[in-house]
């Protein structure tokens, strides 16, 4: 859909992640998306991430939101079926990624 | 057998013996009676069909039920008794609850005051923890909880993941309840947490009408409200009035299952039809006339006082509906009411468009007008108000206590809630931050004894009269009794500790 936008978080929400997503949140209202897949990657123990998304999911009271958690493992099945979607990467932050991570990102950002 | 069920635990599966206030009861623990006995008077077992499927469900599940029946699932909203048989064949099981962990008042000031917990979480507790439901989810039962109260798994991730509960959706879920279900049922991927936003919400034209009886025969005949008050989570929603095609279908369905008394639903009834805080007399009248065509009895959800105050006396409103609905089948009705705050000042700053189309200057006068309007004409209000509000103030709080003493001479229950944050408050800290003060406990101490004076000559004169409600007329005045000497005992405690603490 048009007005629904994906976030991709890999490994830990760290401060400088939630900050991240707590900026763009605000921005994308005013771009005018609507529906919003917050998709975590992460071995960590379940509801980790929404745990330390809690206030951002609490501040919002406009968009639609969907939260995933899948394991790390899936991390490239799911990144290439958002580009096979064509959907526009964009990298936010890279202080987590691993350099396999990287190249996997770098090679679908340049099919766009 | 059933692919998809939908079901609550005891104290939301039950008509309450048709008086929906005795619901209330379920949000504390047992005070005074067994806990059986306690059960019985608030939630008594639903009457159902051989498969297990309820006669009544509480009217949001039956919309979902509706959505889900339109859509071709093979669906059934089943009683919690009969669940076990089900869940050996079925693939996802939907669940809703108003109070899922007892946060929301009053059970969470009943919880701290007794310090026992109540028994709606007692018992949705005890239905999660069946083995059955452990055993279905080891053969892939997928489970998706909602409902009003579905913002409290947000601060209960220990019981999320200790029940394996697959999807919690907060929200209006119409419009994403079929993908949810077909992606449980397809083994697909779910989403942990589901928020319904502005855009997602049905429209008045995708919100289906219930196909089988609700609790108490309720009917929803307006979703959201104009008022925009900080606290409120409804508010957030838009404004869609049922047509009364709509309404009519909802009443045939209960009708025709055996159900003639109801509960007119929203969030203020006297502004049915209305796309301002104007009420519109018509369509109100015709509300009135078309429910009361088909339910012997009926009562309201909830109204506002401002409303109530201006229907009256521009349009002597309430006065007309008194003629529709009392007859010889009624005499009264009941309706809760919110009063917030007995603080101008408060008001202004939470609330400003509660008084409208009056200022909020007025506030504590429009809700001794109201009282007085509601009290000429026989509706019995249970009304509430709020302690612990964001920037409330002591004096803010005297004012409250002082408009609680005006209130006397006016047939009604009041019940003080603390502060649970929603809408633009619901990210604030509040479990580390409620902190009872004394004036909390003068309010909370001139509530509890208007509400006794009232709450006899109500339970005699109205609510439980005549023969039929003898047991349960003595057992709730028993408890009466017990709740006055309990807490005058308190009371004797709290000012020998003064003595004490002065003397020393």
């Amino acid at each position: 859909m048009a007005d629904e936008i994906e976030f991709v978080v890999v490994g830990r929400v760290t401060d400088n992640v939630k900050n991240l997503l707590f900026e763009n949140f605000n921005n994308i209202k005013s771009k005018g998306f609507r529906r919003v897949n917050l998709r975590f990657f992460t071995d960590e123990a379940p509801l980790r991430c929404l745990e330390e998304v809690r206030d951002l999911l609490l501040s919002n009271m406009v968009v639609s939101i969907k939260l995933y958690e899948h394991g790390l493992h899936k991390l490239s099945n799911v990144l290439n079926q958002l580009a096979k979607q064509g959907k526009k990467i964009v990298i936010l932050s890279d202080e987590a990624l691993t350099p396999k991570i990287k190249d996997l990102l770098k090679d679908l950002v340049d099919k766009e | 057998m059933f692919d998809v069920l939908l079901t609550t635990d005891r104290t939301m599966m039950t008509n309450h013996h048709g008086k929906e206030f005795l619901g209330f009861m379920a949000t504390g623990p047992a005070i005074g009676l067994p806990e059986p006995i306690w059960m019985w008077i608030c939630a008594p077992k639903m009457r159902t069909d051989d498969l297990g499927r309820v006669w009544q469900a509480p009217y949001g599940m039956r919309k979902i039920e509706s959505v889900l029946i339109n859509a071709g699932f093979n669906v059934a909203t089943v009683d919690p008794d009969h669940l076990d048989k089900h869940l050996k064949h079925a693939k996802v099981l939907l669940l809703s609850h108003h109070d899922y962990f007892a946060l929301c008042p009053p059970s969470s000031e009943w919880w701290s005051i007794t310090k026992k917990e109540p028994v709606n979480a007692k018992s949705f507790r005890k239905l999660m923890d069946r083995r059955s439901i452990r055993e279905a989810k080891r053969r892939g039962l997928k489970i998706i909880a909602g409902g009003p109260a579905a913002w409290q798994w947000l601060w209960k991730l220990d019981k999320w993941i200790g029940w394996d509960v697959d999807t919690v959706v907060d929200g209006e879920a119409e419009k994403i309840v079929t993908d949810l279900v077909s992606k449980a049922l397809n083994n697909e991927s779910l989403p942990r947490y589901v928020y319904v936003g502005i855009d997602d919400v049905p429209k008045l034209e995708e919100i289906p009408t219930i196909k089988h009886a609700s609790i108490n025969g309720l009917i929803e005949v307006t979703r959201g409200c104009p008022r925009n008050c900080r606290f409120c989570s409804v508010t957030l929603r838009p404004l869609r009035h049922y047509t009364l095609d709509m309404i009519e279908q909802e009443l045939k369905i209960n009708v025709s299952e055996g159900v003639t008394e109801g509960i007119i639903h929203s969030e203020d009834v006297l502004l049915y039809g209305s796309r301002s805080v104007e009420p519109e007399p018509n369509a109100v009248i015709k509300l009135h006339e078309l429910v009361k065509s088909y339910y012997k009895r009926i009562s309201w959800s909830h109204a506002s006082l401002s409303a109530i105050k201006r229907a009256e006396e521009k349009y002597k409103l309430v006065s007309k509906v008194r003629e529709i609905i009392c007859d010889e089948n009624q005499d009264y009705w009941g309706v809760e009411v919110g009063i917030e705050t007995g603080s101008v000042n408060l008001a202004k700053k939470i609330m400003p468009a509660k008084s409208a189309p009056y200022p909020a200057e007025a506030w504590p006068s429009i809700v001794e007008e109201a009282f007085a309007i509601m009290h000429d004409n026989n509706i019995i209000p249970a009304a509430t108000l709020i302690l612990g509000l964001p920037e409330e103030t002591e004096d803010d709080v005297m004012r409250t206590a002082e408009l609680i003493d005006r209130l006397r001479p006016y047939r009604s229950l009041i019940v003080p809630m603390f502060f649970v944050p929603m809408g633009h408050f619901k990210t604030q800290d509040w479990f580390t931050r409620v902190k009872v003060k004394d004036e909390h406990v003068e309010v909370m101490k001139r509530c509890f004894y208007h509400t006794v004076y009232w709450a006899d000559d109500i339970v005699s004169k109205f609510y439980l009269k005549g023969s039929v409600y003898a047991p349960l007329r003595w057992l709730i005045k028993l408890f009466l009794r017990y709740a006055k000497w309990k807490i005058r005992a308190v009371e004797r405690k709290l000012e020998v500790g003064k003595i004490v603490k002065k003397d020393y």
